[in-house]
């Protein structure tokens, strides 16, 4: 077997993609009913972030703006696959992959406890 | 002004993945993001935008169906023709007394007005900030509040209702008239006075008949707009597992009687406990095949406490092909399938680590995600007939199975509503759980396993009802008119008194045609089919 075919190997072989997620505990999602994914995030309005960043040898940790309205985000599903890290390796972390999944909270009228009737 | 948006599907399936069929409109309606000085304009922008949808509705000679977070494993929420996902729609005021009815019993505070698509988890988080909870919730928090009542969500809170049985008051939408938008109470409870109807645009109604039918309406009485819930003050439960002998569980099951028992130490002889329910897997030998989950209320625990919550840090899931791999053994191999059931088991039944975490009811019954295709069954029954039921279940069970499902009892208080499941004054919820299973030389069909169970406990003369939204043979003969007898009938004539003639056929579906129950009352207002065994 060459390298080349054990390296081939190698990247089947390994879980390709780990990816962890998280969640707010008393916040309620967006929903999308059309969306009939079979994960966690079935059922709800998902938002993706998919690109290639190229960094500068300067650039530290990239910050990415999103708008989820004042309340902010529901659940966050960070992805990482071997294809990412390998390309991030490859470009001495010039190119890095990401991959974010994010559901925002439920958009609501109330702020303070609403009493009926009140102005 | 409120948007609707709409969009069509080939093949709609609810949110468990049961395919249910094409949707021609689907519809999302939002609320407006227009300024209004007050919310309510913007509940009554809302309003006015489902009028415009139902006129439109009934001008295309087709029919409408709201739905919320698509939770119920029936087909209860489908309509082929239109379909109103309302989730959005999700206004929340806290009740002052000035909107009281002067001769109400309910005390200032304890009541709210929530519109239809608020969730259960909305409204344990509003209540919540007044010091408020729901008595009981389902095992969950992700149905819609209307969704809830109209299917009968319930718990296992032994001497409380569901969560329909919170309900004082109803705002429907009947039709696209300015009356026909609606508020119902009882005439028997009064809660809010004209003035608050008037508030919200509605016409005021007060009569027990037309509220108790509306109340587990199956969407059949109109759009619900808003339901006005009644709370409690909030408070605490611990949480214990025990394992159980199965005549000391079938006592218990049967009387509800905790005098006897030490069910806890720490909790005292004969303590009886707020949540109560047991889990079976009868596919253990004698001895182990009882486990009881039980809470007791307790004082919320000081900030120096240290005390375990119910809401872990991390949550871990199993794979959801478990669930495939599962269904597909038991219908084509089901070799050995009870020792494969220990992975169901370790899914269903509840975890002893934990024993004597303390939180509230929301935090017990906090949120659950997606796990794949699943099973539930549950029969509502009178508390007499319990152990002769569960020996019926468990019995067939064990000989036309294995199945891949196990069994549950919870206890529900009986509620008012006509066509409420937990209609039994004690109710006892007979239910199995686990994975859909198809017919093969190896394993009786899932639908011939439950009319088995139907004609079953029908031959041993035991009433029963089913769970709205889970599963069960929904097309069995005559099924509906079994488990409600007369009620049927009255639930009917209050459907017709309140409808608009024009508008009773834009709410329903061919489900409830199935069923039996989009069709007119019987003229002698008599149940000439009523069988027997009708308590």
């Amino acid at each position: 077997m060459t390298p080349f075919m054990l390296f081939v190997l190698v990247w089947f072989m390994v879980p390709v993609d780990y990816s962890f997620t998280v969640t707010s505990r008393d916040g309620v999602g967006e929903k999308d009913p059309t969306n009939l994914s079979e994960d966690e995030l079935r059922g709800m309005k998902v938002n993706v972030i998919d690109t290639v960043l190229h960094l500068k040898a300067t650039d530290e940790i990239p910050l990415f703006i999103q708008d989820c309205g004042e309340v902010g985000f529901y659940r966050v599903q960070v992805s990482q696959t071997l294809s990412g890290f390998v390309l991030h390796t490859l470009s001495l972390g010039r190119k890095r992959k990401v991959n974010v999944k994010y559901v925002c909270i439920k958009p609501s009228q109330d702020i303070a406890v609403p009493w009926l009737g009140q102005q | 002004m409120a948007r609707t948006t709409v969009v069509s599907f080939d093949n709609w399936k609810n949110f468990h993945d049961h395919e249910q069929g094409p949707v021609s409109k689907f519809m999302m309606t939002e609320l407006s993001d227009d300024i209004m000085s007050n919310t309510l304009d913007l509940y009554k922008d809302a309003a006015a935008e489902i009028q415009r949808l139902l006129l439109e509705t009934h001008e295309s000679g087709e029919r409408f169906r709201a739905f919320g977070a698509a939770w119920s494993l029936s087909s209860l929420p489908y309509q082929k023709d239109r379909m109103h996902f309302n989730e959005a729609m999700n206004l929340r005021w806290a009740i002052r007394n000035n909107w009281h009815d002067p001769e109400t019993a309910y005390p200032d505070s304890q009541l709210f007005l929530f519109q239809c698509g608020n969730t259960i988890k909305e409204v344990s988080a509003l209540m919540k900030r007044l010091g408020k909870s729901l008595p009981i919730t389902g095992e969950s928090n992700g149905q819609t509040i209307a969704g809830a009542i109209s299917t009968g969500v319930h718990g296992s809170a032994i001497d409380q209702g569901g969560v329909q049985d919170s309900v004082v008051g109803l705002n429907l939408i009947i039709g696209p008239n300015p009356e026909d938008v609606v508020y119902v109470e009882r005439a028997s409870q009064p809660a809010l006075s004209t003035a608050f109807s008037q508030l919200i645009g509605a016409r005021h109604i007060r009569d027990d008949e037309i509220f108790n039918a509306a109340l587990v309406g199956l969407g059949a009485f109109g759009f619900i707009h808003g339901v006005v819930l009644k709370s409690v003050d909030m408070f605490h439960l611990q949480r214990y597992t025990k394992d159980m002998d199965r005549e000391e569980a079938l006592q218990l099951a049967e009387t509800l009687d905790f005098s006897n028992t030490t069910l806890i130490e720490e909790h005292g002889h004969g303590t009886r406990p707020y949540f109560f329910m047991f889990y079976i897997n009868p596919y253990r030998k004698k001895g182990e095949e009882f486990v009881a989950e039980m809470m007791f209320k307790v004082p919320k625990p000081g900030l120096e406490e240290s005390v375990t919550k119910p809401i872990p840090r991390v949550k871990s899931f199993r794979f959801k092909e478990l669930t495939t791999l599962l269904s597909w053994y038991a219908t084509n191999i089901n070799v050995g399938l009870t020792s494969l059931l220990g992975l169901l088991q370790q899914g269903i039944f509840p975890k002893d680590d934990n024993d004597g975490e303390i939180g509230t009811v929301a935090e017990h019954f906090w949120d659950s995600s997606y796990q794949g295709k699943v099973l539930a069954v549950s029969f509502g029954l009178a508390q007499q007939d319990i152990r002769q039921a569960i020996g019926i279940l468990t019995d067939l069970m064990r000989t036309e199975g294995p199945i891949p499902a196990l069994a549950g009892i919870r206890f529900v208080k009986g509620g008012e509503a006509t066509m409420g499941f937990t209609r039994f004054e004690q109710t006892c919820i007979m239910e199995f759980a686990g994975v859909p299973w198809k017919g093969s030389k190896h394993i009786i069909p899932q639908n011939e396993f439950i009319q088995r169970l139907h004609d079953r406990l029908k031959a041993a003369d035991i009433p029963f009802t089913h769970h709205w939204g889970k599963m069960s043979h929904w097309a069995a003969d005559d099924l509906v008119n079994y488990m409600y007898g007369e009620r049927l009938n009255r639930w009917k004539e209050a459907r017709y008194t309140l409808l608009p003639a024009a508008f009773r056929e834009v709410f329903t579906s061919e489900y409830l045609d199935m069923l039996g129950l989009s069709g007119p009352p019987s003229k002698d207002g008599g149940d000439d089919d009523a069988p027997a065994a009708i308590a």
